[in-house]
């Protein structure tokens, strides 16, 4: 009674008070929602972009064509060759890469095609003469061709290494088709006749790779920024509880009302217990309300639709666990300091390091290593683990406990240390 | 019958020169209205803490009702009622969802009777449902005396109770003490304002220092420093240098 009383009254005040209203529920929904939108861009696939890149083909023959045409195809990539018009020269197109005009330059020289159908004649030659069918050739050409790549500066890695990989494959394909053109020619040569199948013959598509997503139970699933944002800001937005509920705390001690009970025989007990149990309420209606905006929001912006699995069972476990390591924390900087001021400013900082630590700005895995050994002791990378373990790899609940009972501990070693900090100041 | 007893008692702050209360012996009688008198940092709300249960002795012993607040503080408690100087109460709520809730934290289920008669006795009706951030300071001082005695403890204790208040609310409030005193309560009164001491207490102790000074009925100390007023005494006893 006494407990669901001291419920009643902290709804109460928060119900009056919409700057705390707006802190605990509205600032967090923004918060998702912005950094959601903000983050989108760097952690969407490149092919899912279109790039304007410059393209100079000077040599106008088999190597150069395909090229354009399989990078134009490629769908990441759109081509630009002239201006106006007017055709780039090499220097221009490389000053305008430079000053940031576009993002990348490919340059096919002169007599590319030549030069590489030289060389696979000679390899051709030499394999046929192998079989007595041909003379060995005479000259051995040695030229190589150098395509060439200029980058903006500040192009991210990620897109470098995709334009260079995709140029590098059309042109093993462009040589691949080159050798068999040429051997088709030499058999014909030899025999009067061609199985014209050779010559349709793709080398490049001998072994296809693929990702096998089905196994998984989900399709088409991959950490996006909604994968990433929501539960990470989700956590965040938890343990920022901490702001609200030390302030409200420490308020209540520093105006006189916590004297009050304090002078109540045994209400301590229930006054710490109803006020916990408000704020694990309220973390728990937090972790709803962002997966709400996961699922129902973030689409209507464009962005993909939050993945949670079908374990509801587990989420709940995970959103109460969470939650308890959340409140637990506030419980402990609230009791902990002595005023307003150092209880906010630590609470704030140290949620801010935490969340840092726990890969709520950018995912664990990129951090350095020292970094992800220093991340497993973030209460909000253990919370965070916990959701990408339910939502994205279908993870069975035994597997699920380590995080849970790290989550379940710290709650405990906050709580205990709450209680030793609470009656240290009021019986002294 | 001593309701309060308190026996060569010390305690110091840690950090402080001197201890804020200092060997402080005191006896209050069953059904006395007693006045705790002292300048500011003479020790009374360091004592009134002590009885409490809130501030543990260094030395010496406490007994209220014959149960020692340093061991069995929950007891003590119960059994009394504390108005204290700051306004111990919840600003967001109103009036009667306060009550309503200290009601039930005390372990009583709130009675809407008697809450709307203290209400109404104290002139706190018309605004009863207002947020209690909204009241004036005499409004927020009645209010907090009803808190404390919402329970009907045996021993009620005041600190500055009329601190910052119109003369209306002053009055309404000694009336209420001496009713209440009437039907059995004991009262502590701890006060600087030394005419309502004078007009309210059966007896007065001036502390200072943390030490018991003086002590008896008004009318004895007015004949034993030669004075007809309480201030002369009190100036006399405790000095007239300002505390700190």
């Amino acid at each position: 009674m006494k407990v669901l009383a001291t419920i009643y009254k902290e709804f109460l005040t928060l119900v009056r008070d919409p700057g705390g209203m707006a802190m605990i529920f509205l600032m967090p929904v923004i918060l998702v929602t912005v950094m959601s939108l903000v983050q989108d861009a760097p952690f969407r696939d490149y092919t899912q972009f279109k790039f304007d890149i410059l393209c100079i083909n000077e040599d106008h023959d088999s190597l150069g064509t395909w090229l354009e045409k399989s990078l134009a195809a490629s769908g990441s990539f759109h081509l630009v060759k002239d201006n106006q018009g007017k055709a780039f020269t090499r220097e221009e197109a490389i000053k305008l890469v430079n000053d940031g005009k576009y993002k990348a330059l490919v340059y096919v020289p002169k007599d590319a095609t030549t030069k590489i159908s030289k060389r696979t004649a000679v390899v051709v030659q030499t394999l046929m003469a192998g079989f007595g069918v041909t003379d060995k050739p005479k000259v051995i050409p040695n030229e190589t061709v150098e395509i060439q790549l200029v980058f903006d500066p500040v192009i991210q890695t990620n897109l470098k290494q995709a334009l260079l990989f995709a140029v590098q494959q059309i042109v093993a394909s462009t040589e691949n088709k080159l050798l068999m053109d040429r051997f088709s020619e030499q058999i014909k040569t030899v025999t009067g006749s061609v199985d014209s199948s050779l010559a349709a013959a793709d080398l490049s598509k001998m072994v296809t790779v693929t990702e096998q997503k089905k196994s998984l139970g989900f399709d088409n699933l991959a950490i996006n920024s909604v994968q990433h944002n929501v539960p990470a800001w989700t956590m965040f937005a938890m343990f920022f509880i901490v702001f609200p509920l030390a302030g409200n705390f420490i308020k209540e001690r520093e105006d006189g009302s916590l004297l009050r009970l304090r002078l109540i025989a045994g209400s301590q007990f229930h006054f710490i217990a109803g006020k916990f149990l408000f704020y694990l309420i309220i973390c728990l209606l937090q972790f709803v309300l962002m997966m709400g905006v996961g699922l129902y929001l973030l689409p209507l912006l464009g962005l993909p639709k939050l993945v949670i699995g079908d374990k509801l069972l587990y989420i709940g476990v995970a959103a109460l666990s969470i939650s308890l390591a959340a409140t637990a924390f506030g419980l402990l900087v609230a009791t902990a300091f002595r005023t307003h001021h150092q209880a906010l400013s630590f609470g704030s900082v140290s949620v801010v390091i935490l969340a840092a630590m726990g890969g709520v700005w950018v995912p664990v895995y990129i951090l350095p290593h020292a970094m992800q050994v220093i991340s497993g002791l973030s209460p909000l990378s253990w919370g965070l683990e916990l959701c990408n373990d339910i939502f994205l790899r279908t993870t069975p609940f035994s597997q699920l406990l380590p995080h849970i009972s790290k989550l379940l501990i710290f709650a405990t070693a906050c709580l205990g240390l709450s209680y030793y900090f609470h009656n240290r100041r009021i019986l002294r | 019958m001593a309701a309060i007893l308190i026996d060569h008692v010390v305690k110091e702050y840690k950090g402080a020169d001197r201890p804020a209360v200092n060997g402080l012996v005191l006896t209050i009688n069953q059904g006395e209205i007693y006045g705790l008198l002292g300048p500011n940092g003479a020790g009374k709300s360091t004592t009134v803490m002590m009885i409490c249960g809130l501030l543990l002795p260094d030395s010496g012993t406490i007994s209220v009702f014959g149960v020692n607040p340093s061991t069995d503080g929950s007891v003590v408690r119960s059994k009394i009622g504390v108005a204290t100087q700051e306004i111990a109460l919840f600003p967001s709520l109103t009036a009667m969802e306060n009550l309503n809730y200290l009601a039930r934290i005390y372990g009583l289920k709130p009675d809407k009777n008697k809450i709307e008669a203290l209400v109404d006795r104290f002139g706190l009706k018309a605004k009863a449902h207002k947020q209690v951030s909204s009241y004036s300071g005499g409004m927020k001082r009645r209010l907090n005396l009803i808190a404390s005695v919402l329970h009907d403890p045996e021993l009620l204790i005041l600190d500055e109770p009329t601190a910052g208040v119109d003369v209306q609310s002053r009055t309404m409030i000694i009336e209420y003490l001496q009713e209440m005193n009437a039907k059995g309560m004991t009262i502590i009164y701890s006060s600087h304002i030394l005419e309502e001491a004078e007009r309210l207490c059966h007896r007065v102790g001036i502390i200072n220092e943390g030490r018991l000074l003086e002590e008896g009925t008004t009318a004895d100390l007015l004949v034993k420093y030669h004075t007809d007023s309480l201030e002369e005494v009190f100036l006399s006893v405790s000095g007239r240098s300002i505390k700190s």
